[in-house]
């Protein structure tokens, strides 16, 4: 098979996942799109990478750190700061609308959670990862997941006392 | 435990569809933007060799550096110079008292002025690039005399120092200078105008009128003018040829100074003529002692 159409498998199979996770993080749809694209026309480039199995692992280290760049530059604090200060009115509306749907609110929660808490409850429950495919993801302790697991679990409680949601309560 | 998908991303088919697109158009362009990147790298590289050979040959040759090489002391000297005579002091500008650097002097040697143009090319080349000697033809008064001195002493930190004097005279047959223009050559181990800030204050206390007229893009020249109600004193070497000793001679003159290459350049003249005139003919001359140009 020719590099180019391994490189079009690669980004068939993988593309959807590492939008949801670039979404995670940015919860933005349009900088998600980017970013993925960022990634593999970075990939490309690389061509010395040799698949041995972690083809994976390794598109979604790039994108992790792709997103967490991201969050660090300047583009997003102006961002956030204009969606603190320019769309507090339009933000009241909506969540008063998106009450009316418990899957909505639930994840609304999540993507308010702070961003390590965030990590794992997105990892965990969302893309169904074990506790050890966190802590090599992530480069940090199984402990460490899963304490950032239950504070994350706290916080959603927090956030959600009036709904009964099943994974949280009693996962 | 169903798996949950957050609501936006359960169908993230367009995106998808959109971020292959993107990617494809990205990779069809490639080829050119790798041209360019390439071209960015060579350029970047040629800048940055170009500015680092700039810094090493700045390196290599100092030009106004606070420490100066031992390569400044000229070793030769006394092949020229073999009679040595009596002497007390050492020449001096009174009104930059960074001229007064030799006053530091201790064991000064003074040795007979050798005369004549020939001498003079002769000591000048065996300094190599550090003295351009003047044709005289080209000085705007006719000299009767033309000298070279030499005088070196130990100076407190240790470093030899030599100051040579080119003399171009006027002498009346009294022996009084009526004319006379001396450029003063002495290895420093210091740049003393490293430190030097003028001082305007200083300068309307005391009446100087001192102008740095610029020895090149990066070095002072500075130039005092003689002001005929103001006694600051000028003072170079003279020779008594009776009493085989060098002696002070203190007037009053024009001076330029400057410091270039481990090298401190003093040049004080008393001519006739238009000052004007005579001021911007001296400062080429100036120039064309230390730089040769």
């Amino acid at each position: 098979m020719a590099d180019h159409e391994k490189f079009e498998q690669l980004m068939a199979i993988h593309t959807e996942q590492l939008f949801r996770i670039a979404y995670y993080y940015t919860k933005d749809l349009q900088i998600a799109e980017d970013i993925v694209q960022d990634v593999f026309i970075k990939f490309y480039h690389q061509k010395h990478y040799e698949e041995r199995g972690e083809m994976k692992a390794y598109l979604v280290r790039m994108t992790i750190n792709k997103c967490k760049d991201y969050l660090k530059s300047w583009a997003y604090r102006k961002i956030t700061f204009q969606h603190k200060f320019f769309t507090k009115q339009k933000l009241i509306l909506q969540d008063t609308l998106i009450r009316q749907d418990e899957q909505a609110l639930l994840d609304d929660a999540i993507l308010r959670l702070p961003l390590k808490p965030r990590e794992a409850i997105v990892y965990f429950y969302l893309e169904e990862m074990t506790i050890k495919e966190i802590a090599e993801l992530l480069a940090i302790p199984e402990g460490t997941v899963k304490s950032r697991l239950k504070k994350g679990k706290e916080l959603l409680k927090v956030e959600l006392q009036h709904i009964e949601w099943e994974v949280l309560f009693h996962g | 435990m169903d798996k949950h998908t957050m609501q936006v991303l359960q169908d993230v088919s367009a995106h998808k569809e959109a971020i292959i697109h993107k990617v494809r158009q990205q990779i069809q362009h490639e080829p050119v933007m790798a041209k360019s990147k390439w071209i960015y790298r060579v350029v970047t590289m040629m800048i940055t060799c170009s500015i680092l050979l700039f810094i090493a040959w700045q390196a290599a040759k100092p030009m106004d550096e606070l420490v100066t090489q031992d390569e400044g002391e000229p070793p030769t000297f006394t092949k020229f110079f073999q009679t040595e005579v009596e002497g007390k002091d050492t020449a001096y500008s009174n009104f930059l008292p960074l001229a007064n650097y030799l006053s530091q002097a201790k064991h000064i040697q003074y040795y007979a002025p050798l005369q004549g143009l020939e001498a003079m090319q002769s000591v000048a080349t065996s300094l190599e690039d550090v003295v351009h000697l003047t044709d005289p033809e080209n000085l705007p008064f006719q000299p009767n005399i033309q000298e070279v001195y030499a005088v070196s002493a130990q100076m407190e930190d240790g470093s030899k120092q030599t100051q040579f004097q080119f003399s171009f005279k006027e002498k009346s047959s009294t022996g009084v200078d009526l004319q006379f223009i001396n450029f003063t050559v002495t290895n420093v181990k210091y740049n003393p105008l490293a430190s030097y800030v003028k001082s305007k204050n200083m300068e309307e206390t005391l009446g100087m009128n001192v102008s740095n007229i610029g020895l090149n893009f990066m070095n002072p020249l500075y130039y005092r003018e003689m002001l005929p109600e103001r006694g600051y004193l000028y003072i170079y070497y003279n020779y008594d040829e009776a009493d085989k000793r060098i002696y002070q001679m203190a007037t009053r003159a024009n001076e330029f100074y400057s410091y270039y290459n481990g090298y401190v350049y003093h040049i004080g003249y008393q001519l006739d003529g238009d000052p004007q005139e005579v001021q911007e003919k001296m400062a080429i001359l100036a120039r064309d002692f230390i730089l040769g140009e």
